[in-house]
């Protein structure tokens, strides 16, 4: 069951092999197929039960109808997008392509759904040294919408109603889902991970606390008392006094309290004209339109945090 | 010379995480080294403390030699403290490592222990090799007091931050690649007993059988060695 290997390549090779419609048509056969299918999983969710039960009706016999005219053409695929988009695809396209992306900036930073910005802003947590803002009513939105849909899954699963082809629309339905979740834990893991490691920088510096989610930066505190409490206790507790702080700096200027590294080197790709950039040794670097560079994070953080870079 | 234990410390953990695949088991906590590293600067802190209060303000500022010589006792003491703190914190993310690698099971990784434990009390005629071997692989005989409440403490944390959410999303399931498949074929290869799914279904695993579930159903039954991905 590795239908998510398939990208638009062999998306299309269906609709060729199908040979029976052509192009336009079964495209079309597919749209209307697919959204019954959502209006059906819609219905669920809704509390009027008598109208389910005849839209049901209705929508089965159709799509008896249909189904024997195109019994298995790309629907299946397409409905993995139904909702979320096949987010293997969007990496992909993320990772090497652009090509669609870069037309043009504004207009793309609204058509982006959900599931693409989550991954644009997975990438851009995994990719830089610092904590980037919480995407809190992101995140919400799909929680929100993971629930609703793993009601409708759970409602037409147990309706004997639902037909063999239908349970297996369901179960790729329920795999894209699982794999929303994966971005989900990741991007939080990761923050988590920062989190953890600068906890006592995050605590000691209010204007980094605007970043944070409410329940993160609890988190960083508390872990920063844990963390201390457990070092006291080890060692510290048994030195000499004056050697007991925990916030101490070194002759050589080396704080205890560990920052992130704003030296980083970090992957660019400028979807702006981001101008020049001096670098350590005096040189001029342009940041070209549509040009990739690896650089220090401290010299890009302006244009990353504006979006007109973005992290690879 | 002062600084050579610590130097030891350190080393020694620097070497316990460099082969981090496979993971080895984490060493034991090295409490005689440390009391007597502790005891070092507690040592050099005291010389400190006389010498400043015998000679006072003015030869401090005239005595070369004496400023030297509290110099590097000074700097040794500091370095002594950096090296033990930088002991404990590679420990604690070995420990944290451990953690999100059982699934955040807490009972889980203790509970390596009374395994361990019931091993060493029945098998006392086992070689001393295999027992030292089983003593390596318990965590909890690894760790000391205050890393276990530590390790206590830090999964309160979790417990408490992903408790918010965690009827939709189980923050603990594994990261290695996203996931291709819903279902997936497993072996048993340990008496799990009977177990609950998700959906309400009763699964007998024994031993030797085999089954086609869906994957977020048994993770952690595979985490923790019951069963096995085929």
């Amino acid at each position: 069951m590795s239908f998510f290997d398939d990208d638009d390549d062999e998306e299309d090779d269906s609709l060729i092999n199908n040979g029976i419609n052509q192009r336009g048509s079964s495209s079309r056969t597919t749209r209307e197929n697919s959204s019954l299918f959502i209006d059906r999983l819609r219905s669920t969710v809704s509390p009027h039960s008598e109208e389910i039960q005849i839209q049901i009706q209705i929508e089965r016999e159709r799509e008896r109808s249909k189904a024997s005219e195109s019994i298995f053409d790309e629907s299946n695929l397409s409905l993995s997008n139904f909702n979320e988009n096949n987010f293997e695809n969007q990496i992909q396209i993320q990772n090497y392509e652009k090509d669609e992306e870069d037309d043009d900036y504004d207009e793309e930073e609204e058509d982006l759904n959900d599931i693409k910005k989550l991954n644009k802003f997975w990438i851009k947590e995994r990719g830089i040294p610092e904590l980037s803002n919480w995407q809190g009513d992101l995140i919400d939105e799909i929680f929100d919408k993971l629930e609703q849909q793993q009601k409708m899954v759970n409602t037409l699963n147990s309706d004997p109603q639902t037909s063999e082809e239908e349970h297996f629309k369901l179960m790729l339905v329920q795999t894209e889902m699982e794999r929303v979740k994966y971005l989900i834990r990741s991007y939080v893991r990761t923050r988590l991970h920062k989190i953890e490691k600068f906890s006592h920088y995050i605590t000691v510096t209010p204007n980094t606390h605007h970043l944070l989610s409410g329940a993160e930066l609890s988190h960083a505190k508390r872990y920063t008392d844990l963390l201390h409490t457990h070092f006291e206790h080890s060692v510290l507790d048994s030195l000499p006094e004056w050697l007991r702080k925990m916030d101490d700096t070194y002759g050589d200027g080396l704080s205890m309290i560990s920052k992130p590294n704003r030296n980083t080197p970090v992957l660019i790709y400028c979807k702006r004209d981001c101008g020049e950039i001096t670098l350590e040794g005096g040189e001029r670097a342009a940041l070209a339109k549509g040009t990739t560079h690896l650089v220090k994070y401290k010299l890009v953080d302006r244009w990353i945090n504006l979006g007109w870079a973005e992290v690879l | 010379m002062y600084g050579d234990l610590a130097l030891q410390l350190v080393t020694a953990s620097h070497r316990s995480t460099l082969s981090t695949t496979p993971q080895l088991p984490l060493p034991k906590y090295a409490l005689p080294l440390i009391l007597s590293i502790c005891l070092e600067t507690r040592q050099l802190g005291q010389s400190i403390t006389t010498a400043a209060e015998q000679y006072g303000q003015i030869s401090l500022s005239q005595d070369k030699s004496l400023v030297c010589n509290l110099t590097v006792q000074h700097l040794s003491a500091r370095r002594n403290k950096r090296c033990l703190l930088t002991y404990l914190s590679t420990r604690i993310n070995g420990i944290k490592e451990r953690w999100w690698d059982s699934g955040g099971s807490l009972a889980y990784l203790l509970s390596n222990e009374i395994l361990g434990d019931n091993n060493n009390n029945n098998n006392e005629l086992e070689n001393d090799f295999e027992k030292e071997i089983s003593n390596d692989k318990d965590l909890k005989n690894n760790l000391s007091p205050q890393e276990i409440d530590f390790l206590k403490g830090y999964n309160n944390l979790m417990l408490d931050y992903k408790s918010d959410f965690l009827d939709i999303l189980d923050l603990n399931s594994n990261l290695n690649k996203p996931p291709k498949e819903l279902m997936i074929d497993i072996r048993v290869i340990k008496d799990a007993g009977e177990i609950f799914l998700e959906n309400g279904e009763k699964v007998d695993f024994r031993k030797g059988e085999r089954f086609r579930l869906n994957r977020s159903n048994i993770e952690r039954l595979i985490v923790q060695g019951f069963l096995e991905e085929v």
